[in-house]
């Protein structure tokens, strides 16, 4: 008797029939040209990308499985040393129907890794967890492992909060109403385990073009007299932009100031970046960057909103502040409309497109490079906050976000300048 | 009078100068005009309106397009993309704004603004002579397996060339390449023109595969109506461009 385990675990390891081969081989070419005909630069990432398909192209030719091919596909790509270029496991797409595929159920908390441990960093109202609590194992496996292993890959580099975030996330969800064991250490060095009930995932589902579905959220509100907003991504623009809008020119027009919270924000389309700066610059022709292909440049200018907030405005950045949310932070910065508040972002800011691929699989590729209206170069340096926060174990545990802390502070004061 | 003038120019400057063996870019120019439904029939069209099918395939991206025109030189284009929303551009010949519900309404200015009312002129086609001061014939390629005489036009806006290809068998124009302004920036453009067929009175592409930063957005036209009533209210400025309209007085 052969379990369905075992069969599907037979089907994707077995070998490809000639048409298979073909189509994977396809996909091989496919990737290979689209890098060396849209790249921006004429020798993709320096290399000789020639050299690259005359290398790879008699290991394809040999590859026994898809997930061989797709490896050697990775494996071509992850030589260009940028973000932005990935294959994407065909069943990322499988069952477009969300609801029933997320299995992204929330766990109502976000967490970092500071150091070398995971913590938990913020946590919804009624989760039964605690800001600053550490987090050793997840469904019993422990965590330190995957943190060793992100390490052994990206530490020193700009990625490493990203991938660390990255982790975390994926193993901080399941199928919603299901249960999650997280042993969890408090600051007293007790260490015990809690069950988290996964909830629905926060927002809606969002898609855009042949990116998979994704849950995505905003959250305004009031703290005192400074308004809050908070979105995971930057997709779903109708809603999000009218949200944001809606927000700042009517609840919070009188507000003393505006904090945009994009700590752990991957970024989505790389245009929302000047849709969400066009409710706070009210001078037209000014732009947040450029973007760089082959044969032309692309100037991200904003358009000022017929009504505009005018008081100040803080952003909130980290290490998994990526992409969109590098490219908005990082010229909001340089055109002095907003004082930036945390660490580095995360330094992959390639505007790309996702292509399927014939054999089924995504294909991301960037079709650009980005350089901030300041004149750097968002990829591989990222954006510097005006004022470097970092979360810490005790400050957590005293209950306190630093980050937001310094920037109401800071909303605070200007409301003084006046 | 100008515009004869203008038209001897034209005439003198694409007679001048290049292989007796092709025709001058004039010549190309009219032969459009004619094998497309000519002149008269040019004149009958006061308006039209245009849906069809907006796709940039690679990405997955794909929308619906309603195109109102009327003349002398008004338009509005409507978009519904999948996932960023509706764009609508549109010029009533004096102003020409642009409102999307990822961007925001644009009210446009300078050359950009020039470039949006020069190209919803009505019936462009028989008004080439106005729109540029040279055109000249530079030699055959192939476009899309097609033998194409490729024509240089100069415009008298002092904008940059754009180049134009005209089917050597047939007089269609099946390909444009020119410089698109947007967003503060000079963007090439392609645009292959395919599948020409009697609509709206006159012949026209009903698929346009536009080439841009490196990216393919394919416009497909389902219907096209001939002088349609379109109410003015469809060119007039939307109250996002009206409130910015303002603003900028």
């Amino acid at each position: 008797m052969i379990s369905p385990i075992l069969i599907s675990l037979l089907f994707v390891s077995a070998d490809m029939s000639p048409a298979e081969r073909q189509v994977q081989l396809e996909s091989f070419e496919h990737v290979w040209k689209t890098i060396r005909d849209k790249h921006w630069e004429a020798r993709p990432g320096g290399l000789d990308w020639q050299k690259v398909h005359d290398e790879l192209r008699p290991k394809a030719e040999q590859a026994k499985t898809a997930e061989e091919m797709t490896a050697i596909m990775s494996d071509m790509l992850a030589r260009l040393k940028q973000s932005h270029f990935k294959i994407i496991a065909a069943s990322a797409y499988k069952d477009m129907d969300i609801e029933a595929s997320w299995g992204s159920g929330d766990a109502g908390f976000d967490a970092r890794v500071l150091g070398d441990a995971a913590y938990v960093v913020r946590v919804d109202d009624g989760v039964p967890v605690s800001l600053g609590w550490k987090i050793r194992k997840i469904r019993n496996r422990d965590l330190d492992t995957a943190i060793h292993a992100v390490d052994a890959v990206y530490k020193g580099t700009t990625y490493r909060d990203l991938r660390m975030t990255s982790m975390l996330q994926s193993r901080l969800t399941g199928i919603p109403g299901s249960g999650m064991t997280v042993e969890f250490e408090d600051a007293k060095g007790q260490v015990f385990t809690k069950t988290i009930l996964l909830k629905q995932p926060r927002g809606k589902a969002a898609a855009f073009g042949n990116l998979p579905p994704v849950p995505v959220f905003v959250e305004t509100k009031k703290i005192g007299s400074t308004g809050y907003i908070r979105f995971n991504m930057f997709l779903d623009p109708v809603r999000l932009i009218s949200t944001i809008g809606a927000f700042v020119t009517g609840e919070c027009a009188a507000c003393d100031g505006i904090v945009i919270d994009i700590r752990g924000n991957p970024g989505g389309i790389g245009i929302m970046a000047t849709a969400v700066a066009g409710w706070f610059i009210d001078k037209p022709n000014l732009k947040l960057g450029t973007m760089h292909m082959r044969d032309s440049t692309l100037n991200f200018v904003v358009n000022p909103r017929p009504r505009t907030f005018a008081g100040p405005v803080a952003v909130l950045i980290d290490g998994a502040s990526a992409s969109t949310s590098e490219i908005f932070a990082g010229g909001m910065q340089d055109l002095k409309r907003a004082r930036l508040f945390g660490t580095r972002s995360a330094a992959a800011a390639l505007p790309s497109i996702v292509e399927v691929l014939p054999n089924g699989n995504g294909f991301q590729y960037a079709v650009a490079n980005y350089i901030s209206s300041g004149g750097k170069t968002l990829e591989a340096n990222g954006v510097t906050p005006d004022e470097e926060v970092r979360l810490t174990p005790a400050t957590l545990q005293a209950g306190k976000d630093a980050v937001l802390d310094a920037a109401l502070s800071w909303v605070a004061k200007q409301k003084g300048k006046k | 009078m100008r515009q004869l003038g203008i038209a001897a120019f034209v005439c003198a400057a694409a007679m001048s100068g290049q292989p007796a063996a092709l025709p001058s870019g004039a010549s190309l120019f009219d032969k459009f005009v004619t094998v497309t439904g000519g002149r008269a029939a040019y004149a009958k069209r006061t308006s039209e309106v245009s849906t069809g099918t907006i796709q940039m395939a690679a990405a997955g991206v794909s929308g619906t397009l309603e195109i109102y025109s009327a003349a002398p030189n008004a338009r509005m284009a409507m978009m519904d993309v999948q996932g960023i929303g509706k764009v609508e551009e549109g010029t009533n010949g004096v102003d020409a704004w642009e409102v999307s519900a990822v961007m925001g309404p644009k009210l446009k200015d300078g050359k950009e603004k020039a470039q949006a009312i020069r190209e919803a002129m009505f019936n462009m086609p028989i008004y080439w002579r106005k729109l540029y001061t040279k055109v000249q014939t530079m030699g055959i390629e192939t476009v899309e397996g097609v033998e194409c005489y490729r024509v240089v036009a100069t415009p008298n806006d002092g904008s940059k060339p754009e180049t134009y290809w005209f089917e050597k068998a047939t007089g269609y124009n099946l390909k444009v390449s020119r410089t698109v302004l947007a967003m503060g920036s000079e963007i090439p453009a392609e645009i292959v023109m395919k599948d020409y067929r009697k609509s709206g009175l006159v012949m026209q592409p009903m698929t346009m595969i536009q080439r841009v930063g490196g990216q393919e957005v394919i416009l497909r036209l389902t219907n096209v109506v001939a002088n349609a009533p379109i109410p003015k209210s469809k060119f007039a400025p939307p109250p996002d461009i009206q409130q910015l309209m303002k603003k900028a007085a």
